[in-house]
This record gives structure tokens, C-alpha cells and sequence, in this order.
């Protein structure tokens, strides 16, 4: 199905039962999700190398299948870019997946920094997270 | 119902084991059989028992006295214990046959121990219950999803209609009651689903008397690694459709919805339950109503205490 593109092991089988997820989830068949928004550029992208459609056709495909917890991950980077900028401090989830209540900050020295954006982090997904 | 008699080798009452970061009560599950045969399609006995075999209920009762005198007898005794009969199996299905809930009524007579036994169903098998003398003692618990769930995955069930009615009916009797709102699936019409399961229940006066309510127990659906495995293998349609929702590992190795829907799922049924059922006490709704199985920082985004 994937011609000039490099997938690891897990990838591939990631991939392989997300599409088969995505076609079932969205009651269309295998071929029309390649006609899905994104994924015929990255397959027709010449500019890419193989590697680098693998991974963007990985994300992209974790997105579509999982579009309420890659929503929230995405809005957490953004969040953690704009207290990098604003303070120094870097933004760590110890499980990506929000299946924790911390969020680890580093270097700690900046944890006052980053204490004075808790109201926009505790907004993200409503939570009350300890800054670590 | 089919099943063997059989000898239980190992003990009969274990520590309910709650996995990491996982809200805890201390309760101790009895287990009396070895399977379950309502063979609800997402039930982790399914990843567990991988023989397909007959139940087989373990009768050397003897045995369980003991371990119940040296669990919670008079002598050294631990006070305040709470005994789940329904986690391995359904604690009504095999009665009157099983003679379990008999020998416990027995055993309560005789040692008067401190202790709370929960019958965990999803049937409305309760003639047993009618003669039993220790009703106290005793909570009886229903399992409540919505009838198009128990349609799609439980299908050796009773109806949710012949569910409550047996639930009012051990009210009567005078028995406490659970409600179990578990599993609860993800779809487009679960809060109008389970309005329609409390609107029933009020009808049913199911509410009129909150001391006749135990306890309410709310639990999204959650798998383990082996069962999802096997339903992906089975490939069967309703099988492969309650996993195509968002499910992520949580720290006790189970998977369940991503954090933000089953937090919203339960805020939203919380609402609904205030709306229906009246604990005049504010104490009775943080000790009343519980999330089974779920870690603390869950409870904390859902509003509980624990």
C-alpha cells in the first residue's frame, strides 16, 4: 500500500491497526483513507525521504485515531513552548497520556517561574497537576 | 445453569488486589467458583479462564469456615471486613444449587462476626434470598449498564427491567442494595441511557428509602493487555467496536478511555444521580457513592473524596 516509505517493526504494525481501526471507525475502506486529508501529500511529497514519510504518516494516523488524546498532547506542547520561552523551564508529562498527576519541571530552579502559569495548566484539561 | 462440584485446593478468600495508584477499600473477594457463565464479551474472566470448561463451584465449605473464623471470627478477629462473592463469578447465578449464600447466612448466626458480604449479580435470581436470616449483613449488588449494552455483550444477562425489579424486591425483603454502574460504555446516547436507567429506577422506587441504598459504584470499561488481544483476535463486530474508542495504559496495567472522557463521563452521571437520588445527608453522598478501580487523581477531577 506504501511505496518509498521506511516504517520501523512497531510502526508498521502500529499502522497497520490503526488503518484497519480508522477504516472501521469511520465505515470506509482501507483505500479511501488514503484519500484522507494529509495523508496523499505525505505519500506524494518527493521532497520527503522515506524515513521521514514513515514518521509523519505514523503521527498523522495517531492523530486520526486517537483525536481527543492527540488534541490534548498537542495543546500541552504548545503550552510547555510558551512557558519555555516565557521562563527557561522545560515541561515534562511522566506518562504522556496524562495518567499521572505531575508534571516534572527542569531545571527545578525555575519551578516559581512556572508556578505563576498554574492557572493556564490546570485549565488544560482540568486537573489540579503537582509541578515536580 | 450447568456446573461441577468441585474441591477448592488453594484458599477460598483473597485480598482484593487493587493495582498501583489504585483507590482502595480493603475488601477481601471470596471466591467460591471457578468461572463465570453469563460470558459477558468484555469480562476479564475471559482473559483469565482460557479453558473453555463447565463452572465448577468449590463446595468444601469446611474449609471456607475456617478461613473465615481465622479471618474475622470472634477471637483475633478483623473488625469492620467487607467480603466480595461476586469479583470471580456472579455471587447469585449458581443458586440454589451452589448452597453458598446458605452456609454464609449459617456462618453469620453462629460467630456474629464483624463483617459485610456483597452479592455481586447480574441476574434476578433472588428466591435464595427470601429465607436468608442475617439480611444486615448482606448487600446485594446489581450490575446496571443500559439494555442496548446488555443486548450487545451480556448475553446469559437478565433484562435491566427484570434487574431492578429484583432489586426493589430485595429492598422489600429488606436487604441493602448496590448500584453498579459497570462497565459504562463510551457512545453518542450514554447520558440519555443511563437518565432513562435512573428515570426506571425511580419509577420503581428504587429511591424512596436512601438507607435501603448501600452504596453506588460508578466504573468505566477498562481491559487487560490479554483480553484486548483476544477480541482483536476473535474479530468479532461488537467485539472490535467498543475497542475502537480512545483506551490508554493506565498505571495499574489496565487500559481505559483517556483520562478526559471517562472523567467527563463520570462528572456527567454524578450530575444525573444528584438529580435522582436523594441523600439527605451530605456525609451519605461522598460514602455512598464511589469510582470502583479507578486512581485517586480520577476522583480528584471528578469532585470526590476518598
Amino acid at each position: 500500500m506504501f511505496k518509498d516509505i521506511h516504517l520501523t517493526h512497531t510502526q508498521s504494525l502500529m499502522v497497520k491497526r490503526w488503518l484497519e481501526e480508522i477504516a472501521r471507525k469511520k465505515q470506509i475502506k482501507h483505500e479511501r483513507i488514503l484519500q484522507l486529508p494529509g495523508i496523499k501529500d505525505i505519500l506524494n511529497d518527493k521532497r520527503l525521504s522515506p524515513h521521514q514519510k514513515g514518521d509523519k504518516l505514523y503521527n498523522l494516523l495517531y492523530r486520526i485515531r486517537y483525536p481527543v488524546l492527540s488534541g490534548y498532547q498537542d495543546k500541552f506542547k504548545k503550552l510547555a513552548n510558551h512557558i519555555y520561552h516565557k521562563t527557561g523551564a522545560k515541561l515534562r508529562l511522566p506518562d504522556p497520556c496524562f495518567e499521572c498527576n505531575e508534571i516534572i519541571v527542569e531545571p527545578k530552579e525555575k519551578l516559581p517561574d512556572v508556578k505563576k502559569f498554574k492557572k493556564q495548566i490546570d485549565s488544560l484539561i482540568d486537573w489540579k497537576p503537582i509541578l515536580k | 445453569m450447568s456446573f461441577e462440584y468441585l474441591t477448592r485446593k488453594n484458599t477460598f478468600i483473597k485480598k482484593y488486589e487493587y493495582g498501583e495508584n489504585i483507590v482502595g477499600f480493603g475488601e477481601y473477594v471470596l471466591r467460591f467458583a471457578s468461572s463465570c457463565p453469563l460470558g459477558c464479551l468484555y469480562c476479564y474472566l475471559r482473559d483469565v479462564n482460557k479453558q473453555k470448561h463447565e463452572p465448577k463451584i468449590y463446595t468444601n465449605f469446611e474449609m471456607l469456615r475456617k478461613e473465615l473464623i481465622e479471618l474475622c471470627g470472634p477471637v483475633n478477629g478483623k473488625r469492620n471486613l467487607y467480603l466480595n462473592a461476586g469479583e470471580n463469578t456472579d455471587s447469585l447465578v449458581f443458586e440454589p444449587q451452589a448452597g453458598i449464600i446458605k452456609f454464609l447466612d449459617e456462618f453469620i448466626s453462629e460467630f456474629k462476626p464483624d463483617l459485610m458480604i456483597e452479592l455481586r449479580t447480574k441476574t434476578d435470581n433472588i428466591p435464595s434470598l427470601r429465607s436468608m436470616v442475617n439480611k444486615h449483613k448482606f448487600i446485594i449488588s446489581f450490575s446496571l449498564s443500559p439494555q442496548s449494552v446488555i443486548d450487545k455483550y451480556e448475553p446469559g444477562t437478565a433484562s435491566l427491567e427484570k434487574r431492578l425489579d429484583a432489586m426493589r424486591e430485595c429492598q422489600t425483603m429488606g436487604y441493602s442494595v448496590g448500584f453498579r454502574f459497570e462497565p459504562i460504555i463510551n457512545s453518542g446516547q450514554l447520558i440519555k441511557e443511563y437518565k432513562k436507567i435512573l428515570e426506571i429506577s425511580d419509577e420503581k422506587l428504587l429511591f424512596k428509602n436512601p438507607e435501603k441504598i448501600h452504596s453506588i459504584g460508578l466504573s468505566c470499561i477498562r481491559w487487560t493487555k490479554g483480553l484486548m488481544k483476544k477480541i482483536r483476535e476473535e474479530g468479532s463486530v461488537d467485539g472490535s467496536e467498543l475497542l475502537l474508542d480512545e483506551f490508554v495504559l493506565c498505571p495499574d496495567k489496565k487500559f481505559r478511555y483517556f483520562r478526559v472522557i471517562r472523567t467527563n463521563i463520570y462528572r456527567r452521571i454524578l450530575s444525573l444521580l444528584h438529580d435522582f437520588v436523594k441523600l439527605d445527608n451530605p456525609a451519605d453522598k461522598s460514602d455512598k457513592i464511589f469510582l470502583s478501580t479507578e486512581p485517586a487523581y480520577i476522583w480528584q477531577d471528578c469532585g470526590l473524596d476518598f
